[in-house]
């Protein structure tokens, strides 16, 4: 799908001014399906884009070494699978973090075995399906919420973080305390996009 | 936007949004060494398949001659390729771009940079090598990255794909991806892009040009 403006790349002159600005899910379209044939180089880009949202997740419920396994093992996993993806049921951001979910329980099951057989024990302080869905949950939001525009980021944290009515962030960003409405409701629409497209 | 009727509601996102404080908020780094075992099993499981990029026909590039330049250009490329593959001439260099920055256009990072870009064929695949290359170095959590974009008849951006992060100290060459003709995807991109998760182009473009066929 085209969506830039026309006549803006000089055919012709070899010069290209167009800062380019296509919408996030344009770009992915392009990442992704590069990912699914097979490219390392977008298996890299595809790393360095979510290895840290995968990471985190992995470790907000395992111990550090854990994390580091798990998080191999689902980059692995999906670069194996990858034909599997289908970008038509969600994003791939989505869909790793599914895949991370899952090895996240795998994990926690398989240390839970292997620690009752040593010890006769439970192990200490495992979350529960239900916390590792919340936390994953969590991370989406957060990570929908970074990719706003500084500006509706801002507003969005200092209403709904630090605790200010519209008004006061109206008055604190000089602000018509109608763009600060507009731009919240546009926020929460677009990460509310991001959302259902992980959840698809 | 979707309207479906089962999508989350203003009050959920409300919710989870006012629940989440600053460490909710820090996404941590994973230490080098899970990328090299990452990198290791995949060179272990081999070369990936499907990395032969498809040509397309001369005669349906040549009526798109006559409607611009690019494509003329294009089609040098497209010929050069034919050729190379026939003599099974590896490591050919099909097609060379100078890398240009743009002042007012692109990002002030890129003023003093500049780099030229070849399109060589290799294993029966094509790679972008960045050769001459005095690149910058960037912030703090942010990577140059390289790009092919696809120019339709007008000039327009009709798509682009990443070739993945540029080193700067040492560029090296990238993989064409599997199903994108260099002959169409004919502008070498590199940009600044900050590692904020988003796989969109950022706009920050230090330095680019249009592959011509040698």
């Amino acid at each position: 799908m085209v969506r830039a403006s026309s006549g803006i790349w000089g055919i012709g002159a070899r010069r290209y001014p167009l800062v380019v600005q296509r919408s996030a899910d344009e770009a992915t379209d392009s990442a992704e399906k590069a990912f699914v044939e097979g490219d390392v180089g977008a298996l890299e880009a595809v790393y360095r884009r979510y290895g840290d949202l995968v990471y985190t997740l992995c470790r907000r419920t395992l111990d550090e070494s854990r994390a580091d396994d798990v998080t191999q093992e689902v980059f692995i996993s999906a670069w194996r699978g990858r034909k599997r993806f289908d970008p038509a049921k969600g994003s791939l951001a989505g869909w790793l973090v599914t895949i991370t979910k899952n090895r996240i329980i795998d994990n926690i099951r398989a240390e839970k075995r292997h620690s009752e057989r040593r010890s006769g024990e439970e192990p200490a302080q495992i979350p529960t399906g239900a916390e590792i869905e919340q936390i994953a949950e969590r991370l989406m939001i957060a990570e929908a919420l970074r990719r706003l525009p500084e500006r509706t980021r801002r507003v969005i944290e200092m209403h709904y973080f630090e605790g200010w009515t519209h008004s006061e962030v109206a008055q604190k960003t000089s602000l018509p305390l109608g763009t600060v409405k507009s731009t919240i409701h546009r926020g929460l629409g677009k990460i509310r996009y991001q959302l259902e497209s992980a959840d698809e | 936007m979707s309207d479906r009727p089962d999508r989350r509601d203003d009050a959920e996102i409300e919710a989870t949004l006012r629940g989440l404080d600053a460490e909710g908020l820090e996404l941590l780094q994973p230490p080098p060494e899970v990328w090299e075992g990452i990198e290791s099993a995949v060179r272990a499981d081999g070369e990936p398949d499907g990395r032969v990029v498809p040509l397309e026909p001369r005669r349906r590039r040549a009526r798109r001659i006559v409607l611009s330049s690019a494509a003329a250009a294009a089609l040098a490329i497209v010929g050069v390729a034919a050729w190379a593959a026939t003599t099974g001439d590896h490591d050919a260099v099909i097609a060379s771009s100078t890398l240009a920055y743009e002042p007012g256009s692109f990002d002030p990072l890129g003023a003093g940079a500049r780099a030229s870009a070849e399109l060589v064929e290799r294993d029966g695949g094509h790679r972008i090598v960045i050769v001459d290359a005095v690149l910058p170095a960037v912030e703090a959590e942010a990577d140059l990255e390289a790009w092919l974009i696809r120019p339709d008849d007008q000039g327009n951006v009709a798509d682009l794909v990443s070739l993945g992060v540029v080193d700067p100290a040492d560029p090296g060459s990238l993989a064409v991806p599997a199903g994108y003709d260099p002959a169409l995807y004919s502008v070498v991109d590199i940009s600044v892009e900050p590692r904020d998760g988003d796989p969109a182009h950022s706009g920050r473009s230090i330095l680019r040009g249009m592959l011509e066929g040698t």
